[in-house]
């Protein structure tokens, strides 16, 4: 379950990227694309209150620094509890 | 001319002003390149107000009113020089509460009409917002979402129907008659019953419509901030 969670917030990273991508490129006339881009914005917000929890329950997996950087949230700069710190991107 | 918006959030406790400040902070971030500066609407700016906010705040009354209007004016102002003047040249201003949200305090507190209380504040602040975003939503479905979220404190004075439908009409009033408040800026009324990425799309189209998010076409992209 940990890591289909964590493939999930991944996945959602991903997708935010595609979406600014063509955003970028002419799209936000596109009521289809804007809402699409703005519901994976909501659900990133949605996931950030379980980011810390999820991170600890990676423990020691290297996929713990994927995870961390993959979504905005507002812990992406600070060094997670446990692990080995190799995730900080300050 | 200034570069970047100064946007102001507000509405009914469990509206999703917190929501749609985190969802705005990631948009003009991811697509747009620029960092928000995200202000409350007390920032604790003006030292020598800080323990009139708090005493104002949380116990108002007859003795203290005066006071308390002062400091948020001082408040306001210093947070405005300090911190929203300074930014705007180099990113969006983004504040969780700002002018409205005094307004509906001191109409439920100190039966003062609105238009009264904002002549007061009017008085010692220089700085105007460019867009005041309401959202709104039915306060039996905000009270709802307000007690139901976790980590949240919810006040019992304040986070109960008769107070918070109260704080709806003057939030009504004053969506209905901008005109009256203009360091408001724009005026826009958000349906905050819609999911929260349906309000954020709300917002960023009135964003677009107002000018205030800089164009995104490649060949024009260079002039960002520059509006």
């Amino acid at each position: 379950m940990v890591l289909e969670e964590a493939a999930g917030i991944v996945a959602l990273g991903m997708a935010i990227r595609v979406l600014e991508e063509h955003l970028r490129a002419g799209g936000v006339a596109e009521a289809g694309l804007r809402m699409a881009y703005c519901r994976a914005l909501a659900a990133s917000v949605a996931v950030e209150r379980r980011m810390p929890a999820l991170l600890e329950e990676l423990a020691e997996l290297r996929l713990v620094d994927l995870v961390s950087i993959a979504v905005p949230w507002r812990g992406r700069f600070t060094k997670y509890a446990g692990g080995t710190g190799a995730g900080q991107v300050e | 001319m200034r570069g970047y918006p100064f946007i102001v959030i507000e509405g009914l406790d469990g509206t999703g002003k917190t929501t749609l400040r985190k969802g705005l902070f990631r948009l003009w971030e991811g697509l747009y390149g620029v960092t928000p500066l995200c202000i409350l609407t007390s920032n604790f700016m003006a030292a020598d107000a800080a323990a009139d906010i708090v005493e104002g705040k949380y116990q108002p009354s007859p003795d203290n009113r005066d006071r308390y209007l002062q400091a948020l004016v001082a408040d306001k102002e210093a947070t405005l020089v300090r911190l929203v003047r300074p930014a705007l040249p180099n990113r969006p201003v983004i504040s969780d509460r700002w002018l409205v949200s005094e307004l509906a305090f001191f109409a439920v507190k100190h039966d003062m009409k609105p238009g009264e209380t904002y002549e007061r504040l009017a008085a010692g602040i220089s700085e105007p917002v460019d867009l005041t975003l309401v959202l709104d939503l039915d306060p039996r479905d905000s009270l709802r979402r307000a007690h139901g979220r976790q980590g949240d404190a919810v006040r019992e004075d304040w986070d109960v129907l008769d107070v918070q439908a109260r704080v709806r009409q003057v939030y009504t009033e004053i969506v209905n008659g901008p005109a009256a408040y203009p360091l408001l800026g724009s005026v826009a009324h958000i349906d905050a019953s819609a999911s929260p990425g349906s309000v954020l799309d709300q917002v960023w189209q009135v964003l677009i419509a107002h000018d205030l998010v800089p164009p995104l076409d490649p060949a024009t992209e260079a002039v960002a901030g520059e509006r």
